[in-house]
């Protein structure tokens, strides 16, 4: 993606900064110098050229010419920030030699015109796209852009990624509570005396689980819906969303779907669905934790 | 008007006092005798399956001093305002006539049909509720007040350990009420409730997308003035949400079954209990007024004998009477103490059985509350990010537009 290609850029060019030499000290606390070549000087310059050039792209559309234009003043704002920052680091370093700070300050400099060139060119389209006829305006006040995002389908990308993440998080907590519920349920109840409520809870969930049912072939009449969908993917079991056992022991991987792989490439949040998924034991949960994977892995894909 | 409409009418003038849905004249009454709840024969096709979200019930209003005096307590009420509409959601599932059966915790609205209720009367011997019935569309479908005795035989059901409530005739009988009304409901029908609850769901989320979704007619009612388009992204997304609306209410439920689970033997035994005590001291309050009446007969018949002769059979027979009349009366002071000790009893039934439902009550309602907490800073949460979506794929800022005449306007208010 394009935005990618602008990331690795800008991380290119600090790399190419910090080979363009200072001293620098690293977390280590060990020093090590390397001397400003010119040949690394040329790369960010050559690389900052670049930059300058696809943050100028030639757009038929204003709104879209706006949005890129976003884009990269956001980016060459991180760059003069990164900048910045280690300009200062060396100027502070008293080993760095008068020319290297010179050659710095010089980049420094460019990398600001290139900031506030960016930020013309915001000011102008943002104008342009004002004037354009109602309805055809660009995000209105106060919608803030994802940060780094590049084009409005990078930006849905990047909030359907935060929707899912948001509910996979949601789940989670509801499974804990489930859980909880359950786990109480199983060992009875602070207010059953003797017991005798613990028995009771037993008998009464299981009927709920379906098996209540005085209707021949009604195979769930409990949860129609959600009935089919257990019956679905796990014939035999009986219907209730309360079973009374340990969730946390279900079977994981016997009721793994085989279209979700092993989950090598997954990353924080597609384990931790993944995760809720295998040890749910209850199907109509676990079937929606697995379809919410499959989305955010597809959303992580795009 | 066809057959079947005529019938609808007929159901509809039936169930509802002035024969009109929604009218508001009062509940209509009807004592409940031994019912069978009816059952389905077939499983369902899903397109003729409706939600069912029953409401935790309303408990009538009483001070702590008149709750003392029927032997109950504000906290029993609250407990059994909850444990009702989970054995009616256990009621209704085993009929296998339904979808998805929730008890609602307050917050939650937006399903196909909403079961509201309040609890009138409720002891070992007589229940009384209060019930209503609407669907997403509005449509009322029936407001009555059911009533049902129970005796002793009512309670074997708990001794078995049956899933079986002594009231379960009045629990059928709201089962085959809501069943007769939905028969008369043809597939469009329902398919548009199911429709009208789905977009009503959507417009409380994302009301700038779908508040015009929906329209009301000069009644009130809603229908869906248009539907979205299969792949909508953003009715994609307020389904993945709805999935977790269902998710949290069913996780609630797990709550109330708990609550269910911990007090249906207690509560079970607590009404026998009381049950039984009430028909010893009515059986103990007879027997006092009858021996009243007996003594001053036999005295009334002395005082009568002694006016009337005065032979010494007859003096002695006076004497008799007097001397009986006397101790029958005695004796039934002694009956009325008895009496007194039953009353007594019933009302330390309701203090202990409160004892062992609050704390149970007190943890659903405490984990109830703190998982609402959470789930509406989850919904404030996926409003900003829908409306980041929005504005991103629209260009639009996320603001309601106005609704054009004759859609809803508002937005529901609890999400």
């Amino acid at each position: 993606m394009r935005i990618n290609r602008l990331l690795d850029v800008s991380r290119y060019l600090a790399g190419a900064l910090q080979g363009a030499g200072w001293r620098w000290r690293g977390s280590d606390g060990l020093g090590h110098e390397r001397g400003l070549s010119r040949r690394a000087a040329g790369h960010a310059a050559g690389t900052l050229l670049w930059l300058a050039i696809v943050a100028t792209p030639a757009y038929a559309d204003p709104r879209s010419e706006l949005a890129q234009a976003r884009h990269d003043l956001a980016i060459s704002e991180q760059v003069l920030a990164r900048v910045t920052e280690r300009t200062e680091v060396a100027r502070s370093d008293a080993a760095t030699a008068p020319e290297q700070r010179q050659r710095l300050d010089e980049y420094l400099t460019r990398v600001r015109e290139l900031v506030t060139f960016n930020r013309e060119r915001v000011q102008n389209l943002a104008q342009t796209v004002g004037a354009l006829p109602a309805g055809t305006t660009s995000a209105g006040p106060g919608v803030a852009k994802t940060p780094m995002a590049a084009t409005d389908a990078e930006e849905v990308a990047a909030l359907e990624a935060k929707l899912g993440g948001s509910l996979a998080e949601f789940d989670q907590l509801l499974l804990d509570e489930a859980r909880r519920a359950r786990t109480r349920g199983a060992m009875g109840g602070s207010g059953s005396p003797g017991g005798s409520g613990g028995i009771a809870a037993g008998e009464n969930r299981s009927k709920e689980s379906g098996a209540g049912s005085k209707a021949p072939g009604v195979a769930d009449p409990g949860n129609g819906k959600a009935a089919r969908q257990r019956s679905a993917g796990e014939p035999g079991l009986p219907g209730g969303r309360i079973e009374g056992s340990d969730p946390g022991t279900a079977g994981a991987t016997a009721v793994r779907p085989p279209d979700v792989g092993d989950g090598s490439d997954d990353d924080v949040i597609a384990r931790q669905i993944r995760k809720a998924a295998e040890s749910e034991p209850d199907p109509e949960l676990r079937q929606k934790l697995w379809d919410e994977y499959r989305r955010y892995k597809q959303g992580t894909k795009g | 008007m066809s057959a079947t409409r005529f019938e609808f009418w007929l159901l509809v003038a039936a169930l509802t006092p002035a024969g009109l849905p929604g009218c508001a004249t009062g509940p209509v009454k009807q004592v409940v005798g031994p019912t069978d709840a009816i059952h389905a024969d077939r499983a369902l096709p899903e397109a003729a399956l409706l939600d069912v979200g029953i409401q935790v019930f309303e408990a009538a209003a009483i001070s702590a001093e008149a709750a003392r005096e029927q032997s109950t307590d504000p906290k029993i009420l609250e407990a059994e305002a909850r444990f009702i509409p989970f054995h009616l959601k256990k009621t209704l599932q085993q009929t296998g006539q339904w979808g998805a059966v929730r008890v609602l915790p307050a917050r939650a609205e937006e399903v196909d049909v909403n079961v509201s209720g309040k609890l009138l009367e409720s002891s070992g011997e007589k229940l009384r509720v209060e019930i209503k019935v609407v669907d997403a569309t509005g449509r009322v479908w029936f407001h009555n007040e059911y009533a049902a005795q129970a005796t002793e035989k009512s309670y074997e059901a708990l001794d078995k350990k049956l899933d079986r409530d002594p009231y379960q005739d009045l629990y059928n009988q709201v089962a085959n009420d809501m069943l007769a009304y939905r028969q008369l409901l043809n597939e469009k029908e329902i398919a548009a409730i199911r429709q009208v609850a789905l977009l009503k769901f959507a417009r409380s989320v994302v009301p700038y997308v779908f508040a015009t979704y929906l329209a009301q007619d000069g009644e009130g009612m809603y229908q869906a003035s248009k539907l979205p388009a299969d792949n909508d992204p953003m009715f994609e997304r307020v389904n993945r949400i709805r999935a977790r609306e269902h998710m949290f209410i069913d996780t609630v439920n797990n709550y109330y079954a708990n609550l269910y689970d911990d007090m249906r033997q207690p509560y079970g035994q607590w009404r026998l209990s009381y049950l039984k005590e009430l028909n010893q001291k009515r059986e103990l309050e007879r027997q006092v007024w009858e021996r009243r009446v007996l003594g001053a007969a036999a005295i009334v018949g002395a005082a009568v004998i002694g006016s009337n002769s005065d032979s010494g059979g007859s003096a002695a027979a006076r004497n008799v009477l007097i001397i009986g009349g006397y101790e029958i009366i005695r004796s039934s002071g002694q009956l009325a103490s008895d009496a007194r000790v039953h009353e007594a009893a019933l009302k330390e039934l309701g203090v202990s059985f409160k004892g062992d439902v609050a704390p149970v009550l007190d943890e659903v309602e405490g984990r109830t509350l703190k998982l609402s907490g959470s789930v509406d800073a989850q919904y404030a949460e996926w409003r900003r990010t829908l409306g980041e979506l929005f504005a991103a794929e629209t260009g639009l800022p996320p603001v309601a537009a106005t609704p054009p005449p004759g859609t809803s306007p508002e937005p529901d208010k609890n999400r």
